[in-house]
């Protein structure tokens, strides 16, 4: 074998940057709106139940109150829902796979195909309704490099899994 | 036993009949460790009248563990077949667990105070996959464990050509054999206070057993009984602290010159092997291609001895990654170079490599969250509740927090090399890692909103033995490194 070590000018390089990311599917907007509307409703109520009743001539104004902090923090949450699904994105690349995510706290992870193990297609209840699903992208790492990638339309996530599975077939085999 | 090479591996062999006495024990251990409280009630007021019934429960569970013991012993094997390693196991459920040859990351053997009276050991492998399966044999002798190893390594090599470049597992090369004087330098430079931790939560939850078990009339009457006889409770207090530190501190010598008692660190033809231990030997094997990145650590009385604590990071499921990682608790700089040149050749020419700092956001952001919210707190509570002995704490507590977080910062160093990286670190202990761009698995840049508002981010390297981390570099340098790096891991192959 011949060591090769020829020096590569760094602007030269491919540069993630410069990629365009794929946006979730719009259901996936949807999706997350109930998903997690109805686990807010419920972990509101639950709360709600454990506070003492209150009998007094301002009765109405503690449900007033109540009523404004659920709807507050309802709004507020779908604000963040939206500017999360608006960063939000993934891009597929010769050689690797980048996702993009968080609004206030900002993540990309890049995942070589070369070091894909195993890729798993995930479809929960909610999703199901919407024609959704998430695709997971295992190597060995373990779960802090593992790609998840929820809110990808049923058939572009079978799409993706066979492009990432035929990509390190072929590396293998190489 | 005939001569180990003269094993077929190929036919469905048994553990040692050690194994037996083995699954005994451990089910021994366990059910008295589920009921000494239920024991020692006995002992202390015999007449219960359940004694009886229980006894017999007793032997009839004994019964039954031996039997079934028994009957494991003989309904497991394992055999090499078709390029996987079988163990089959149970009697009344079958269970069949096969692992490819090539599959197999590590062969490490364990040996307990049990396994050495019978000259066995007991032999873990372990394979790769973020989903780490394991596969261990309770017992086999140690000249057919050894032969079982030779056989697994040669298998392996024949399936993938290349991976025994050269036919050299038999030439060891010791590196470093630790001595008396050795032993107790390392014994001197562990955490005496883990021990002091360990000891009093040992302790109080000995004493909180003791207390349901005896109930709390008689605990309590003990309690009057023995605290009669002490009216200063400082000096009490003072006395059992002193007692302590010297019982953590003699405690962790002996316990450290046991653990590492003969540590051999070995380099074989494919890696790094480490054996140690006075009662119970263990035995540790990194295969070079499978290191996936190398650390050592000085802390001050380290330094002061000329010491360091060296590890070498398998690849490892991710709940496993503790075991896999080879430790070697006290070696010198030699062995240090030995393993750094194995791992990272390149590394030695000084000249390649580019240092850089981080970005001063790392300083100012760990001294607000670390020294000044924290001293601003303290000070205003102990204001609020007057209690103003607390003050000075809180007063000395900022300054002594931004020398801290400023030398953390004045000792943080990335190096970059265009084959891997180098990151030294540490206040109290230094921390050198090095890190071969080709076991990156995947790449993260994270930023918190403070980091995009200042150009800055945080880089997480992911290994197949956890991540590195390199926090606030300044944006476009991480960016330059990740891609980089991808490039690196795409180009070519591993």
């Amino acid at each position: 074998m011949i060591f090769e070590n020829q020096q590569i000018p760094v602007p030269d390089l491919p540069q993630v940057e410069v990629v365009s990311f794929q946006s979730l599917a719009p259901a996936a907007l949807k999706e997350r709106y109930w998903g997690n509307g109805l686990l807010f409703s419920i972990a509101f109520l639950l709360l709600l139940s454990t506070l003492p009743p209150v009998f007094s001539a301002w009765w109405w104004l503690w449900i007033l109150i109540i009523l404004a902090t659920g709807f507050g923090l309802g709004y507020f949450l779908r604000w963040l829902i939206l500017k999360q699904y608006e960063v939000e994105g993934y891009a597929l690349r010769q050689r690797d796979i980048i996702h993009q995510h968080g609004y206030w706290w900002r993540s990309q992870t890049t995942v070589p195909y070369a070091r894909v193990q195993h890729v798993e297609i995930t479809q929960g209840p909610i999703a199901k309704q919407f024609g959704l699903s998430t695709i997971r992208i295992y190597t060995a790492g373990g779960s802090s490099s593992d790609l998840n990638i929820s809110g990808i339309e049923l058939d572009e996530a079978r799409r993706i899994e066979s492009f990432i599975v035929h990509k390190v077939e072929v590396d293998d085999a190489s | 036993m005939t001569h180990p090479d003269e094993i077929d591996f190929s036919l469905p062999n048994r553990q040692s009949p050690v194994a037996i006495l083995l699954i005994l024990f451990r089910l021994f251990r366990f059910l008295f460790r589920q009921f000494w409280p239920v024991l020692l009630v006995f002992f202390i007021q015999p007449k219960r009248a359940t004694l009886f019934g229980l006894i017999w429960l007793g032997v009839i569970l004994a019964f039954l563990s031996t039997v079934n013991s028994i009957f494991s012993y003989f309904y497991s094997v394992y055999y090499v077949s078709e390029g996987e390693l079988i163990l089959e196991t149970g009697w009344l459920r079958r269970t069949r667990l096969s692992v490819p040859l090539d599959r197999i990351q590590t062969i490490s053997f364990q040996q307990t105070f049990l396994h050495r009276l019978f000259n066995t050991v007991s032999v873990e492998i372990d394979t790769a996959g973020s989903k780490g399966s394991e596969f261990s044999l309770h017992a086999i002798q140690h000249k057919q464990a050894h032969a079982l190893r030779d056989f697994l390594l040669r298998q392996r090599a024949e399936e993938i050509p290349g991976a025994l470049e050269e036919p050299t597992s038999i030439q060891r090369k010791v590196l470093l054999q630790l001595g008396v004087f050795d032993l107790f330098k390392i014994g001197i430079s562990q955490n005496h206070l883990r021990t002091a931790g360990i000891l009093t939560a040992v302790g109080l939850g000995f004493l909180d057993d003791l207390e349901s078990v005896l109930g709390e009339a008689v605990y309590k009457d003990w309690e009057k009984t023995v605290g009669g006889y002490f009216d200063a409770l400082w000096w009490l207090t003072l006395a059992f602290v002193v007692i302590l530190l010297i019982l953590s501190f003699f405690g962790t010598l002996i316990l450290t010159a046991i653990r590492n008692y003969d540590l051999q660190f070995i380099q074989t033809g494919q890696g790094f092997h480490v054996e140690a231990g006075l009662f119970a030997k263990r035995e540790q094997s990194a295969n070079f291609r499978k290191i996936q990145f190398i650390r050592w650590t000085a802390h001050p009385i380290q330094r002061w001895l000329g010491m360091f604590s060296l590890r070498l990071y398998q690849a490892a499921g991710y709940a496993l990654n503790k075991q896999k990682t080879i430790q070697v608790p006290g070696c010198y700089w030699p062995q240090l170079e030995t393993v750094q040149r194995v791992y990272f050749p390149e590394a030695t020419h000084e000249g390649d490599w580019e240092w850089h700092e981080l970005s001063p956001h790392f300083f100012s952001r760990r001294f607000l969250f670390l020294g000044i919210f924290p001293a601003i707190g303290g000070i205003g509570l102990s204001l609020l509740l007057r209690e103003y002995q607390f003050l000075p704490i809180f007063l000395l507590w900022g300054p002594c927090a931004f020398f801290w977080q400023r030398r953390l910062f004045r000792t943080f160093f990335v190096g970059l090399h265009p084959e891997g990286l180098q990151v030294q670190e540490g206040f109290f202990t230094r921390t050198t890692t090095y890190l071969r761009w080709q076991k990156t698995q995947g790449i993260s840049l994270k930023q918190t909103p403070y980091q995009q508002n200042h150009a800055v981010a945080n880089l997480v390297l992911h290994t197949a033995s956890g991540d590195i981390k390199l926090p606030y570099l300044p944006i476009g340098k991480a960016r330059s490194i990740r891609d980089y790096v991808l490039f690196q891991v795409e180009k070519k192959k591993d």
